[in-house]
């Protein structure tokens, strides 16, 4: 309907159409003609602004996760009294750790928070991880102080640190039903100077 | 002429009108979107304190359930669905819970149930809702017995209702791991045990008692209080008394901040470390400074750090809601995501329409639902527990809750 009104649209040769332009704009008032002036100025503003508001954005670079996010932690099984721990106080047990980032992740350290046991691993710690790879380490506890072991508790954990490029943060990581059963037995074991144990969830070879 | 001048500037006037529309549509986020002509609307429904002193969850789980709606029908998750929200308040209160499930069973239109908050109202919903096969995922309880039948402590787990579903840790771990955590990490020997005589509160209470006990630590003493007391006194008498070195207490912020509040006010200067219910900044608004240095568990990780939560964040933000999201918004939306999820599931194995009646469809979908959502991975495991299972440990430092650790649980 832009095209209907009370002047119909006309075709006509340019210098008739200037003639008609001068003859109108005169006969506006000043304001209506600074605001004719102003207008067009106006709407370039808002294209621009439209323009560049509605421009696809180029996509945010993916954030590097917080170390631990992205590094899944299982328990794997149990791995037997140790042979080189003559006071028979020693056991083994496995952790897988998956990195699911897309930036290296460091394994920067494992402990336990009983008070009466020791912790070493194997491989030695830090152990660099690559995005997408899995690494078995042996976790090599020590029995120190029998009176500082639980042995009924139902939710033992370990404290992984993890580091990657932007952070680095500690996690405690719940191993489940499995690591509590083959904890408790063989800190049992240990703590008895005993060292026959049969696992839950491995065989029964021995820590090298 | 002077028609012609007036047509020119109203033009002017509408496409800067319409430009800032425009503009204001995008950065308010709130279009509702629509799947356009022909799709069928139906309703995700909300159950949650959103009147009383707990509100300030509950509308943190409202404002999270109507974010994912709205993005769900901007991007036309479901092609021929339109979802809408109808958040009913329980206030906190199992009877009101009990009603409102009557509500939403009784609308045809309502394919799953958002919360809720807390588990004592759940326990009186769940057969209202099993029985209408109409799915609910609660963001929040963390009663180990909605999920694993009343003697899940004795090993015996049986699911008891097919249709409830929850995407928060439970109390299973929550206790325990707070305990390790008092026990071990803060070194903390004995314990004074507080509860609200609620079912959260109380099992909560009684799976950190279990925990600490084993792990070689003692039980000072024990006291119960009612909810929406002020005064407290009795039990920071026998608190004092009993030499404990750290109080342990099961309820919500509401009891939880005076407690402590009153408790430090008498001289009694040793932490209080509480579960999920005490995390909110409420909690510290109400004990003031007497709250530094105590601490609380809570479900999942802390939202700002996760990858994967950003969009959430920033599209909760844009979204204009004049409430946090709270401790449970993340999980809240991925409660929501979840149903949604399933109806989408249920519209794909129906020739891309919607079952007149889809409720049974939808409750037997959620099972499958598996996505990448704000908290993580997000699927259930055969009890209806969330697979991923996450929960921290925050502290009251200089006024602010503060992260301490996190813990995964992959067992």
């Amino acid at each position: 309907m832009a095209g209907s009104g009370p002047e119909p649209v006309e075709i006509l040769e340019s210098r008739g159409a200037e003639r008609r332009f001068g003859s109108w704009w005169r006969r506006q008032g000043a304001r209506r003609r600074l605001a004719l002036t102003l207008a067009p100025a106006a709407l370039l503003v808002l294209g621009f602004l439209v323009a560049d508001l509605t421009r696809p954005q180029p996509p945010a670079p993916a954030p590097t996760a917080w170390p631990a996010e992205h590094a899944a932690v299982t328990y794997d099984g149990y791995d037997g009294m140790s042979a080189d721990d003559p006071s028979g106080r020693t056991a083994g047990f496995l952790v897988s750790v998956r990195n699911q980032d897309a930036a290296t992740l460091t394994v920067v350290q494992v402990t336990v928070a009983y008070r009466g046991l020791t912790l070493r691993t194997a491989p030695r710690l830090p152990l660099a991880v690559q995005p997408g790879q899995t690494v078995h380490i042996q976790l090599i506890a020590t029995a120190t102080d029998c009176s500082r072991i639980p042995m009924d508790d139902e939710l033992p954990f370990i404290d992984v640190t993890f580091r990657n490029i932007r952070a680095i943060g500690q996690e405690s990581e719940i191993l489940g039903d499995r690591y509590t059963s083959d904890l408790h037995r063989a800190m049992t074991v240990a703590c008895r100077r005993g060292r026959s144990l049969k696992s839950s969830s491995a065989d029964n070879s021995s820590i090298t | 002429m002077r028609n012609r001048s007036l047509l020119v500037l109203t033009a002017i006037a509408a496409t800067g009108t319409l430009t800032l529309t425009a503009c204001g549509s995008r950065a308010s986020n709130s279009g509702s979107g629509g799947s356009g002509s022909g799709s069928t609307t139906v309703t995700i429904g909300v159950d949650a304190p959103l009147t009383g002193s707990l509100s300030a969850l509950g509308i943190g789980i409202q404002n999270s359930v109507d974010l994912a709606v709205k993005t769900a029908n901007k991007t036309n998750e479901v092609p021929g669905v339109t979802f809408k929200i109808e958040a009913l308040d329980d206030k906190a209160a199992p009877q009101q819970g009990s009603l409102n499930a009557t509500q939403l069973v009784g609308d045809s239109s309502v394919v799953g149930v958002v919360g809720p908050l807390n588990s004592g109202v759940a326990l009186t919903m769940q057969k209202t809702f099993n029985n209408a096969n109409l799915v609910e995922v609660s963001p929040a309880n963390t009663n180990p017995a909605l999920t694993q039948g009343p003697n899940w402590q004795t090993g015996t787990k049986a699911r008891p209702f097919a249709s409830y579903f929850r995407t928060a840790t439970t109390d299973a771990i929550q206790g325990p791991f707070a305990a390790q955590f008092a026990f071990s990490t803060l070194g903390k020997k004995k314990v004074f045990l507080v509860d609200n005589k609620d079912a959260y509160g109380v099992g909560l209470v009684g799976t950190f008692k279990d925990e600490f006990t084993k792990l070689g630590g003692t039980v000072a003493g024990q006291d119960h209080v009612t909810s929406g007391a002020s005064d407290f006194s009795s039990t920071v008498n026998a608190i004092k008394s009993s030499g404990a070195d750290f109080v342990y207490f099961g309820g919500e912020y509401p009891d939880a901040a005076p407690l402590t509040k009153q408790l430090k006010a008498q001289g009694v200067n040793i932490p209080m470390i509480g579960g999920d219910g005490n995390y909110d900044p409420t909690y510290i608004k109400l004990a003031g400074t007497a709250s530094n240095g105590d601490f609380a568990t809570s479900v999942g990780a802390p939202v700002e750090s996760l990858p994967s939560a950003q969009t959430f964040v920033a599209n909760y933000k844009a979204g204009g809601y004049s409430q946090a999201y709270g401790a449970y918004g993340g999980y809240s939306y991925d409660s929501a995501w979840a149903i949604i999820e399933a109806v989408k599931a249920v519209v794909s194995a129906n020739n891309g329409k919607l079952p007149s009646d889809p409720r049974q469809a939808v409750e037997k979908a959620m099972s499958n639902v598996n996505f990448s959502g704000v908290t993580g991975t997000v699927s259930f495991d055969q009890y209806g527990d969330a697979t991923n299972k996450q929960l921290t440990v925050y502290g009251v430092k200089n006024g602010v809750w503060t992260t301490i650790k996190t813990g995964t649980f992959s067992g």
